[in-house]
């Protein structure tokens, strides 16, 4: 018995001393100077490889843009400065471009040490490795730099014949194919960032690996720790050649799957994190306003674009509601009708389908109204848009009059011209023996409740301003793969299984109008199997959808976009060719720009508008963050987003003059 | 017994084989291939340039053990060392080459759309990647491992020798690793780099990196310090001197040639936190220890006061734990953990370097499996008081106590230890979740995520690894039956 009382009391005092033991020495209450130099927050998916001339991936770049830094880099403005080069010329013709590089910008290794100065050397041997290695962001630039499609496909076997040259260490010249206006905005992507050969040989295969001494480094930042799945850390760079500007000396983001978002403001709010994301559509929220009123502030809009697209040659019918041959007939001709796709874009009330996203609050935050964003490049000056809308109006002045292309309002819905335009539309289609009402097939994944809670404010507002006497959506629930399958892998045009879809967005490669514009060019468009087309250069046997692309005109896109390519002195006159190809575009309504990503919720410590901006390529996160005590209230980050603002109009309007 | 467990052993092996072999052929051969490219927005930005589109994707299929493939500019090479230069122009002669040689090496020879250049694919059959992966599953080191073309006369040797950097060691000239055996401070001080294994290399997550290094190596913070290299240089470093690996001289880095003073310059780095296998049997040591500290005592004072009221509420705790999912559990538990204790509620809050970080995954582990085990335990005590040899202690007018202590407890003995394995395979399955919850750097989780990634080298690793763990800790708890009653005897007497 007294064995016995003894062996149980020994169990629970140990287990006892564990608990105590986990309970006793309570430490990692921050400093508050720690506070001010250390960023930390969560990402959501690991970096699969850290060879930044090689991968395409934002889960990747999303780091590496902190580690490496190209020729040129973007300062707060977005726009483009001095990064390894200090200064650079470009010939009288546009062709040739020449790079002086930093005498101080240094290559340092994960340690910290010193391994030795950027060379212009390093830049040639990061343009073969970026071939040699299959870079996935080649294509930016394959077509630019002369010689080098050859040499990728095989016609030369010699690096040299491509256009890129050290001339001396610290001189490096690029010779282009054709003027591109643009062309230093490609030099931020990875692909044309310096590596350095002896390294490269050294590590051979394991270059880029996903580890923290695959690569060196000569950016803002070092990356001191990768665990995967659970903590990514940066240290600032001792080497880095304006390391005066890196306030923010430790970068710590903690692995989050994303199954629990209200968590991140309570981690927030305990001092664990810098900033949080806030959503408006979850139940906490509520909180949320009780505690930080004051501290919400809504991001700046980026620039990728999600959009609607129409089938307008419709070849496959695995996911429809459609019963009738008669049925399917009638739509394809509806949607050929521009009066009809007008009627509908009219109808759509943008503001409800994104306030799914991130609530009433942020209803219109994230609206855009063209594919190229309005302050995407400026004309004489202006806003891109205003050249845009003028177009428009003079194309069409009924329905166009009075248009605002700006960003974050809805510029398109309007219940009595969907009306007007439904009548036009219904007349026309009678005459070709269409009965009402036209069946729209939309398909939404399943699984994903935002897409179909999205699809399905779609329907009611379309349906309620036209009337279901008039037209129907149908949304098709779809498997995920099969989803897919549908839309975004869609193989061909004829593939394309829908009537409409939203399962459509884009980023642009590069500072040009003609990187949102060509993705539809009716010849080479990458998008072009969103409007059930296929790019008749690459199509195989007949262009099944050549009869589509005549009964729009199509080649009147391809003509304004050809006429603008061919400019390549004149900025200003290049943005106005093409901001005439954008009016066509928006004229036709084969496509209904919604929104972009940004315009989202947040709290944070972090001062705004510091850090570097980019409209395309990468920049750094962290470089020039600065962090304040208290949470950045409301009213100081619309002062700072004014001033930025009126900054960046400045810049626009010194920059047109120049031309 | 030895024949038996000999016997055992093979069998054992036997069924992890097995195991492997059908993960291997559900994983290539059910599972549809184009899933693979579902979040890939590279195949919407190609879709303008086929070729480039046919290119990126058989890479991503060769990378991934599907297919090999050769484009235009290797085939082009491979096939012009056959004696005849083949050029790329489209040529009846080139074709009729390039066709034979497709012929002779068993690819299928096929066309870009566009260029109309020639490119060749094979399929690879599953028994060819099988052999692949048991071929190369266990590397031995030796003093030939190593040709390097341009050190025609590197010396090859194994030797004891008193190295500047690693003390006294075996050293190898010729080998892969420089130090065989070598002898240091850390657990268990005898070290050896001759036997590896290789599991393949993952992709695309932890794209080129050998699979045993991902789960395997360190992690964390690299650990660097000022550190004089045999030609007196002094540098930040955080070089794990005692993997010193051959590197090639094509390869080699002058000046990290000069600073080991040979070929063997190739190391990796000394990180401060336990790999993602040593993360997780650490958690589940501890755990297996929990459970069994919490529910053997638990059930034994339920059993001995049947029916009364620490019984009853024993029962009601019990009932309440099983009732509930095991997510619930946890975040319910983390979410206490955190409220009442302070205790972090995400694993690299404070890092492994913390004993607080570990506290709650390793508690949340141990819980998980604690009322399967009351139950059973409790279960298994009632009904040996109501067995004949107790009844018999009892009339002969021994104390409660003492057959307590002296004749159930070793007759229970023998179930609990049987049960040790169990609990094991349970751990693994808690891991996956506790891991994932509380972003804890180990293996448990990395299941499911490789399995969502398409990461099909390191999914068959961890079920390779998972299985042997499995069959291993089975074969174990059958050996420490024998030991804790030695009446049991695993091998059958006479002729078997």
């Amino acid at each position: 018995m007294k064995w016995q009382k003894k062996g149980l009391l020994t169990a629970m005092l140990v287990s006892v001393a564990l608990l105590g033991a986990a309970c006793g020495n309570k430490s990692g209450s921050t400093s508050g100077d720690k506070a001010s130099t250390e960023y930390s927050y969560v990402y959501a998916t690991d970096p699969d490889t850290f060879d930044y001339t090689v991968t395409s991936r934002s889960t990747n770049s999303d780091h590496l843009e902190n580690f490496v830094e190209g020729l040129l880099t973007r300062n707060k403005y977005g726009e483009l400065v001095g990064g390894v080069a200090k200064s650079w010329d470009v010939s009288k013709d546009g062709l040739t471009y020449t790079y002086h590089l930093r005498q101080n910008d240094k290559w340092t290794d994960s340690e910290g040490n010193e391994q030795g100065t950027v060379k212009a050397q390093d830049f040639v041997t990061g343009l073969k490795h970026a071939v040699d290695a299959k870079s996935a962001t080649l294509y930016v630039v394959q077509g630019s730099i002369k010689g080098l499609d050859d040499y990728v496909s095989g016609k030369t076997k010699d690096f040299s014949k491509v256009g890129i040259k050290a001339i001396d260490d610290h001189t490096l010249q690029y010779t282009l194919n054709k003027p591109e206006t643009y062309w230093n905005s490609k030099l931020t992507y990875g692909v044309m960032y310096p590596v350095k050969a002896s390294f490269l040989k050294s590590e051979g295969k394991n270059f880029g690996k996903a580890a923290t001494n695959s690569i060196l480094y000569n950016g803002p930042y070092i990356l001191s720790n990768f665990t995967a799945k659970s903590v990514i850390q940066y240290k600032a760079n001792p080497n880095y050649w304006d390391k005066k500007n890196v306030h923010v000396k430790t970068v710590k983001l903690t692995y989050n799957d994303g199954s629990n978002p209200d968590g991140l403001y309570k981690s927030f709010m305990k001092g664990d994190f810098t900033g949080s994301r806030v959503y408006p559509t979850s139940a906490d929220y509520k909180n949320v306003l009780k505690q930080s009123k004051d501290n919400i502030i809504w991001s700046t809009q980026n620039s990728s674009v999600f959009n609607f697209t129409w089938n307008l040659n419709r070849g496959s019918y695995n996911a429809t509601s459609k019963k009738t041959n008669k049925e399917k007939a009638d739509t394809k001709k509806a949607v050929l009708n521009r009066n009809f796709r007008l009627a509908v874009q009219f109808a759509f009330n943008k503001s409800s389908y994104n306030a799914q996203a991130n609530g009433e609050a942020g209803a219109s935050k994230s609206l855009r109204n063209e594919m190229t964003p309005p302050d995407f490049v400026s004309i004489d000056g202006q806003n891109y848009s205003k050249q845009v809308e003028k177009d428009l109006v003079s194309l069409d002045p009924d329905a166009w009059k009075n248009i605002n292309l700006d960003d974050a309002q809805d510029g398109t819905y309007n219940v009595a011209k969907a009306k007007e335009y439904m009548a036009k539309a219904k007349k026309e289609l009678q005459a070709e023996g269409v009965s009402f009402p036209i069946h729209l097939d939309l398909p939404a994944d399943q699984k994903s409740v935002l897409t179909l809670n999205q699809s399905k404010s779609f329907k009611s507002t379309v349906e309620k301003n036209l009337g279901t006497d008039f037209v129907k959506v149908n949304i098709q629930l779809l498997s995920e793969d099969k989803y897919l399958v549908a839309t975004y892998q869609a193989t061909s045009g004829e593939a394309s299984d829908f009537d409409i879809s939203n399962a459509s967005g884009w980023t642009p490669d590069y500072d040009d109008p003609s990187s949102y514009l060509e993705i539809y060019n009716p010849s080479t468009g990458s998008m072009l199997q969103t409007l059930g087309l296929d790019a008749s250069a690459t199509v195989q046997g007949t262009d099944k959808g050549a009869a589509a692309k005549k009964a729009l005109d199509f080649s009147e896109y391809e003509d304004l976009l050809s006429k603008a390519e061919a400019i390549t002195s004149d900025k200003n006159a290049r943005y106005k060719a093409f901001a005439k190809a954008e009016a066509w575009l928006l004229n036709s309504g084969i496509q209904i720009p919604v929104n972009s990503a940004g315009g989202t919720p947040s709290v944070t410590k972090s001062v705004p508008f510091q850090i570097p901006y980019a409209q395309s390529g990468l920049a750094s996160a962290y470089k020039g963050m600065k962090i304040q005590a208290k949470p950045v209230t409301t009213a100081q980050y619309q002062k700072a987003l004014k001033a930025w603002k009126a900054k960046r109009a400045e810049i626009a309007k010194e920059e047109s003059s120049e031309n | 017994m030895k024949k038996y467990l000999f016997f055992r052993i093979i069998r054992s092996l036997v069924s992890i084989f097995l195991v492997t072999t059908l993960t291997y052929i559900i994983i290539y051969s059910l599972v549809p291939r184009r899933d693979v490219f579902k979040d890939d927005t590279m195949v919407q930005k190609l879709k303008s340039e086929p070729d480039k589109l046919t290119d990126y994707e058989n890479n991503a299929f060769s990378k991934m053990n599907y297919i090999e493939y050769l484009d235009t500019k290797t085939l082009l090479a491979k096939a012009s060392k056959d004696g005849k230069e083949v050029t790329a122009a489209h040529t009846a002669e080139n074709k009729k080459l390039l066709e034979s040689w497709a012929k002779k090496n068993g690819f299928a020879l096929k066309r870009y759309r566009i260029s109309k250049d020639y490119y060749v694919t094979r399929e690879l059959p599953i028994w060819e990647r099988l052999g692949r992966f048991y071929g190369n599953l266990i590397q031995v080191d030796n003093p030939w491992a190593v040709h390097d073309p341009k050190n025609p006369n590197m010396k090859r040797y194994v030797r004891f020798e008193n190295d500047k950097l690693a003390g006294f060691a075996l050293v190898g000239s010729g080998t892969k690793f420089k130090y065989q055996i070598y002898f240091n401070s850390s657990f268990p001080w005898i070290h050896q780099n001759i036997i590896h294994i290789n599991l393949g290399t993952s992709y695309p997550t932890f794209a080129g990196l050998p699979v045993s290094q991902v789960m395997g190596s360190r992690q964390g913070q690299t650990v660097s310090e000022k550190f004089t290299f045999p030609n007196g240089r002094t540098l930040n470093t955080s070089d794990n001197i005692y993997t010193r690996q051959y590197q090639p001289t094509a390869n080699q880095d002058d000046d990290a040639k000069e600073r080991y003073g040979d070929h063997y310059t190739a190391t990796d780095q000394i990180q401060s936190d336990p790999s993602m296998i040593g993360t997780s049997f650490k958690a589940g040591f501890f755990a297996l220890i929990i459970t069994y500290v919490i529910s053997i005592p638990m059930a034994i004072v339920m059993a001995r006061f049947k029916g009364r009221f620490f019984d009853r509420l024993g029962t009601g705790i019990v009932t309440v734990l099983i009732s509930v999912p095991s997510l619930a559990f946890i975040y319910a538990f983390r979410y206490a953990g955190s409220a009442l204790f302070g205790l972090p509620d995400s694993f690299p809050t404070l890092g492994a370097g913390n004993v607080n970080s570990w506290v709650l995954p390793t508690f949340v582990l141990g819980f998980l499996s604690v009322s399967g085990l009351v139950i059973w335990f409790r279960r298994y005590m009632i009904d040996q008081q109501s067995s004949d040899y107790v009844k018999f202690a009892k009339a002969k007018g021994l104390e409660e106590g003492e057959i307590y202590s002296k004749h159930i407890f070793k007759n229970a003995s023998i179930p609990i230890v049987q049960g040790i394995p169990g609990q094991i395979i349970g751990l693994i399955g808690g891991a996956t979740m506790t891991e994932t919850i509380f972003a804890m750097p180990g293996m448990g989780k990395m299941l499911p995520d490789s399995i969502i990634a398409h990461n099909n080298p390191l999914v068959i690793s961890i079920v390779f690894i998972f299985t042997t763990i499995a069959v291993f800790s089975v074969l174990l708890g059958d050996i420490l039956m024998t030991i804790v009653d030695p009446r049991i005897k695993l091998s059958t007497s006479g002729d078997d």
